[in-house]
């Protein structure tokens, strides 16, 4: 090591600023060289006299007033932020409080109205796509089973919601025939062909369109009296 | 010196409420923050910007910033570390700026003089303040403001070197640089009053 690092290095000699490398460098280097010995010697009483400088404390007077006024524009500080969020934080919050709580409700209430429109919507096309297979099936006098029956019973009071008068005659009308078509085997009689004969509009009925009125129409008045001629013809059967 | 560094375990768990506790709003907690470290700051302004009632603006700066950013402070990192970068910066803004230059180099004004007279004790401590900002401000006087905040943070403050380096932005090799000719001028403005 050089005299001229050495001297540098002489300079950091406080605990934490030369590695222990470096340190042990400098220690061999001063062992073999007076001058730089003799440097750190001078430096030495020259710290002497810093020392009572590096001692003394400054004089913090008046602590307790100091940190009153710290805390004074702390206080300040927080109430200017406070009425900083009453007036224009809560505006803005509330504002938009309200509009998510808006849009919240506007979802739940869409939501609802779509279920039970789905569910309604659902459970119609589910009846109609029933009486529609029903009525096809009273051309070829198969119809409603058990199943199929409780369904629409269960649905009955939604249609006659729809269209009370109407829908309620001719459903039960229609049950009611079909039932005893079906209970009486009489699908493919000669006496079939004349009821069927009888009750054209009955026969054709498809209910492709769903349950509209002309439907309706039908299944109420030509549906009661199918009943009747059904009814007779079990009675005379069994007779 | 440094109080702080001698803070044991239970201080610091102590500290780590305090801290938990401002954080929530808490000021009384604050207070105590405050007067735990206030002498510190003080001393550490005092030393950089040699004038009683700049030191105490920078004390006050440095806690109104520590109190505005609490709810940013990392509760693993030390706070002190924290608070003394803060302090650090204010008062080496304040000493780069010179400002108040001119009471600075007069630092002993009238109504200093009024104020301290009215008490005994407070007339000791303020000749013993200006006594020391003049030896502090003789001694750096020949030093660039860089190498005289690191001489004042090492030397006076006993700042461990890393922490001068984070407070003050710069490598650790130019910390020990601006230390090395720090002490080197004054080493050799001290030494004709030795021989």
């Amino acid at each position: 090591m050089r005299c001229a690092k050495a001297e540098r290095l002489l300079y950091l000699m406080r605990p934490g600023e030369l590695d222990d490398a470096t340190r042990e460098r400098l220690a061999r280097h001063l062992a073999g060289c007076p001058r730089c010995t003799e440097l750190l010697a001078r430096m030495n009483a020259t710290q002497k006299d810093l020392d009572p400088l590096l001692r003394a404390l400054p004089v913090n007077r008046d602590a307790a007033a100091l940190t009153s006024a710290i805390m004074e524009r702390i206080r300040q500080a927080n109430v200017t932020r406070s009425r900083v969020r009453m007036w224009l934080i809560p505006a803005g919050l509330r504002i938009r409080r309200i509009m998510v709580s808006s849009y919240a409700a506007a979802w739940i209430i869409a939501g609802a109205f779509f279920l039970m429109t789905y569910q309604d919507a659902r459970r119609l096309d589910a009846l109609e796509s029933r009486l529609a297979h029903s009525a096809a099936d009273v051309g070829s006098v198969h119809v409603l089973g058990p199943d199929q029956l409780s369904t629409v019973e269960r649905i009955v009071p939604r249609l006659i919601r729809m269209n009370p008068a109407q829908t309620e005659a001719a459903l039960f009308d229609f049950k009611s025939a079909a039932s005893i078509v079906q209970s009486s085997s009489l699908g493919s009689t000669p006496e079939m062909e004349r009821l069927r004969a009888k009750y054209p509009r009955l026969w054709s009925l498809t209910l492709d369109h769903g349950l509209d009125d002309s439907t309706r129409t039908i299944l109420a008045t030509e549906g009661r009296a199918f009943l009747k001629d059904v009814q007779d013809l079990v009675n005379l059967g069994e007779r | 010196m440094r109080t702080s560094n001698s803070t044991s375990v239970d201080d610091r768990a102590k500290e780590t409420l305090l801290i938990t506790r401002c954080q929530a709003g808490d000021t009384n907690a604050f207070r105590q923050l405050v007067e735990r470290h206030q002498q510190y700051v003080f001393a550490l302004a005092f030393r950089v910007v040699c004038d009683e009632d700049d030191a105490k603006d920078i004390v006050q700066e440095t806690f109104i910033r520590v109190w505005g950013s609490m709810h940013t402070f990392d509760r693993n990192r030390k706070f002190t570390t924290w608070l003394f970068r803060i302090a650090v910066n204010l008062a080496y803004d304040r000493m780069r700026r010179g400002r108040r230059k001119n009471r600075l180099f007069a630092s002993w004004s009238a109504a200093d003089e009024r104020s301290a007279t009215a008490n005994g004790n407070d007339l000791e401590s303020a000749v013993a303040n200006r006594d020391l900002a003049g030896k502090i401000k003789s001694l750096t006087a020949g030093l660039s403001p860089k190498q005289r905040i690191v001489f004042i943070l090492r030397d006076l403050q006993e700042m461990p070197m890393d922490e001068i380096a984070d407070s003050l932005g710069m490598s650790m090799s130019s910390v020990k640089a601006n230390l090395c000719y720090a002490r080197r001028k004054i080493r050799r403005e001290l030494e004709p009053m030795t021989e």
